[in-house]
């Protein structure tokens, strides 16, 4: 089995299952119990809160573990979405779900949404997105990485540019697929709220982060519960999750990164030289995403045959008949949207995966294409 | 208190001196449907089957999985109580007011087998009568037209005590496999479910055929199909499903023969295909989900093409049907929302721009000649695998 869908979620490092299976047997308490066995399991949430914090260069009081990059996101943008700060919100329109359906969502609450389109190549251009706010915006959430198309958006240069229109706006950014694999640091972005996801970089399903700048402290509420994660995600925390996901913090290595990128310019670099395929991306892209169409095969077509192969990459348009077409693609008005294959790297990913997956996509396309 | 399903037959009854042989077959597919761990004990009497559910099953529960049997025209809920008539009275008036909620007026009908209770049946109407309206103050009695019926048996060992109101329609028709075997060709369209489960209910017994096309097929596409089986298995009882791969002979087809017949043929093969298969296993008809005039390979011209690639009889059940009538049925039946999953499935793959709308079989099989029929057909044949389908 070769897996190049490592943007859908990606396998679970063996170090990481190691550390959660000793924490289901060892430190099972609640964290919020006095005794014995509520302290360990506490303790075990601070660490991982450390863990966390220092590879983000923040200080521990700045994270909030969530269920993952879905809850964070809502939580981040109904928190900071305050009507009388302003009803006006700037995002883009190739934001992950959890941010478009929740903006939709302010929408019909009487929030004005600003949404970006995206250029021809997926960039987004900053200025666009400073020009759109004003001093009726109370927030700018712009994601980090795209992750259909990989380009990475200058979020420095959006925040920067938003508050110095607006002191007042809060910024957002979605960096579940940047999160290990490029730089993320909050503060260097001039971000007020992040979020992450442990599933994306070989650690559990079900725990993400939401960093939140500190002196944010009149986000509204959008969950009520006992008080943990002082408040702002109450519920009994997912301790074995958490441990799970610092492990897999502790395992990312920026130094996959060079090698990563050497596979991705291998395979896109081939396969463009067979001709009638068609690369949809821009240049500042992230080296573990790779999205190419391949004319005269649909995507569904080359997913199946790759599937039949023991390949797993992902379609943009995964749908039959194109009624779920990519809205990212669309939006950038891309030509060959029917026929778009993202494939996806992790460090697990070795060049003789990237080889055979590019012999077995030739092999489809001299069979299959029309 | 004990409850009971009572099972009314349907067309059955018209039956002569074949009626027992009717009859065991519905229970016996009334067992399989329900299964052992639902039902204690099955008893008929004078066209009606007494159903008595293991202790703990929910009765609603189990008469929803038995409405789904062919052959049923109603199953009622009934109570079961001692043969005393305070007891009757009390506890049956109590058991059927939750089933008296919704209507406003009724009638009370008696009926003795046992000549030595104490009272005869006008005695029970009445007094019964008088305990449903104690406990009901807002019901009415209406002989004439009653908006519900209840009925007061006593039988040699005990009473039922039952209301129409308390009554599940079945599906009627005649028990699956008193009607011989039929072979359907399934997509994963609206329509060829709705096609099997007409068909079964006239008694066949369901195999089915799918085609698939990998790689322009997808493997959720087959489980789609899967999930339809099933659901025709609620109905059916399980079947075997014989799962043909088709691409190459798509393939062919596309490669060899003129765009506008592209459909047309490849019906033609399927059929040819199916046939094999059918005859293989003693089934004595294929089945379509066809209908008049639907798309181009549905003009009665297409249609006569289609059917002269075969000499098997071909029971098409919605040919007189609209769209929207067959909808009906699907939703009913619980197929729809399974089959407008937007996979793609092995007839949209290749679809001519222009499809011919009034085929000549001279045409076609001129066209057909590019290309070896009989190689393709059994090539099918060899590659087809089989899936056992059991209702879920």
């Amino acid at each position: 089995m070769i897996y190049l869908d490592n943007s859908a979620t990606t396998q679970i490092a063996p170090e990481v299952i190691e550390t959660m299976r000793e924490c289901m047997e060892n430190s099972w308490g609640n964290p919020s119990s006095t005794h014995a066995v509520g302290r360990a399991a506490a303790k075990l949430i601070k660490d991982a809160r450390k863990t966390v914090a220092d590879y983000l260069k923040c200080l521990p009081e700045e994270i909030y573990f969530t269920s993952g990059g879905t809850e964070s996101d809502n939580i981040a943008v109904l928190g900071a979405a305050n009507i009388k700060k302003g009803k006006k919100i700037v995002t883009t329109m190739v934001e992950h779900d959890a941010v478009v359906k929740v903006m939709t969502h302010l929408e019909n609450s009487g929030f004005e949404i600003v949404r970006i389109a995206p250029e021809a190549d997926g960039s987004i251009d900053p200025h666009k997105v400073i020009e759109a706010v004003d001093d009726k915006t109370c927030l700018v959430s712009v994601m980090h990485v795209n992750n259909e198309t990989g380009a990475i958006f200058d979020i420095e240069c959006i925040a920067n540019g938003a508050k110095m229109k607006n002191p007042r706006v809060l910024v957002h950014t979605d960096a579940v697929q940047s999160f290990g694999h490029i730089e993320t640091n909050p503060y260097k972005m001039g971000v007020d709220m992040m979020s992450i996801s442990s599933h994306k970089i070989h650690g559990p399903k079900g725990v993400g982060v939401l960093f939140i700048k500190k002196g944010i402290n009149d986000l509204k509420k959008s969950v009520f519960g006992g008080g943990q994660e002082k408040d702002i995600r109450p519920g009994t925390e997912n301790t074995f999750g958490i441990a799970g996901f610092a492990k897999a913090v502790e395992l990312i290595d920026q130094n996959e990164n060079e090698r990563i990128k050497s596979l991705r310019d291998k395979m896109k670099t081939e396969l463009l030289a067979l001709g009638r395929v068609h690369y949809n991306g821009c240049e500042n892209a992230s080296d573990y995403i790779l999205n190419l169409s391949f004319e005269g095969v649909r995507s569904e077509v080359m997913l199946n045959a790759l599937d039949s192969k023991g390949i797993c990459v992902s379609s943009a348009s995964a749908c039959a008949g194109g009624k779920h077409k990519s809205y990212v693609l669309a939006a950038m008005k891309a030509k060959f949207a029917d026929n778009a294959i993202r494939f996806s790297f992790s460090r697990y990913t070795t060049e003789n995966e990237v080889d055979a997956t590019i012999a077995a996509v030739k092999e489809v396309i001299k069979l299959f294409r029309r | 208190m004990r409850e009971i399903l009572l099972v009314k037959y349907g067309e059955i009854i018209l039956k002569g001196l074949n009626r027992n042989k009717f009859e065991d077959m519905l229970i016996g597919n009334i067992r399989r449907a329900a299964g052992d761990e639902w039902i204690a004990s099955v008893k008929k009497s004078q066209a009606i089957i007494y159903i008595t559910p293991c202790e703990g099953r929910d009765i609603d529960a189990l008469a929803t999985r038995i409405s789904k049997v062919f052959g049923i025209a109603s199953i009622t809920r009934a109570g079961v109580f001692e043969k005393d008539m305070d007891t009757i009275l009390e506890k049956g008036s109590e058991y059927l007011a939750p089933f008296m909620a919704n209507v406003k007026t009724f009638k009370v009908e008696a009926k003795r087998s046992d000549k030595k209770f104490p009272y005869n049946s006008p005695e029970i109407s009445r007094l019964m009568g008088g305990a449903i309206l104690s406990k009901c103050h807002y019901l009415k009695v209406n002989v004439n037209e009653p908006d519900a019926l209840v009925r007061v048996e006593i039988r040699d060992n005990e009473a039922y005590v039952f209301s129409d109101s308390a009554v599940i329609k079945g599906q009627g028709g005649m028990p699956v496999r008193s009607n011989g075997r039929a072979t359907l060709l399934i997509s994963g369209g609206i329509d060829s479910p709705v096609a099997g489960y007409m068909m079964a209910k006239r008694g066949v017994e369901l195999e089915a055929v799918h085609f698939t096309s990998p790689p322009y097929t997808s493997e959720l596409a087959k489980e789609k199909v899967v999930n339809l089986a099933k659901i025709i298995a609620q109905y059916t009882g399980g079947f075997t499903m014989y799962v043909v791969p088709f691409t190459e002979q798509q393939l062919a087809i596309r490669d060899n023969c003129p765009e506008e017949h592209l459909t047309i043929i490849m019906r033609r093969m399927m059929m040819k295909v199916t046939e094999k298969i059918a005859k293989r296993n003693k089934s004595m008809a294929l089945i379509t989900g066809e209908s008049l005039g639907q798309v181009a390979s549905q003009t009665i011209e297409a249609l006569s093409v289609t059917n002269a690639s075969t000499e098997m009889n071909v029971l098409r059940p919605l040919i007189g049907m609209d769209k929207e009538e067959i909808i009906q049925i699907a939703r009913r039946i619980g197929t729809f929302e399974t089959s407008i999953l937007p996979y793609e499935d092995c007839c949209t793959v290749f679809v001519p721009k222009h499809p011919t709308t009034r085929p000549k079989i001279e045409n076609i099989l001129k066209s057909e000649s590019k290309l070896d029929m009989d190689y393709w057909v059994e090539k099918a044949l060899n590659d087809t695998e089989w899936i056992r389908i059991e209702a879920e």
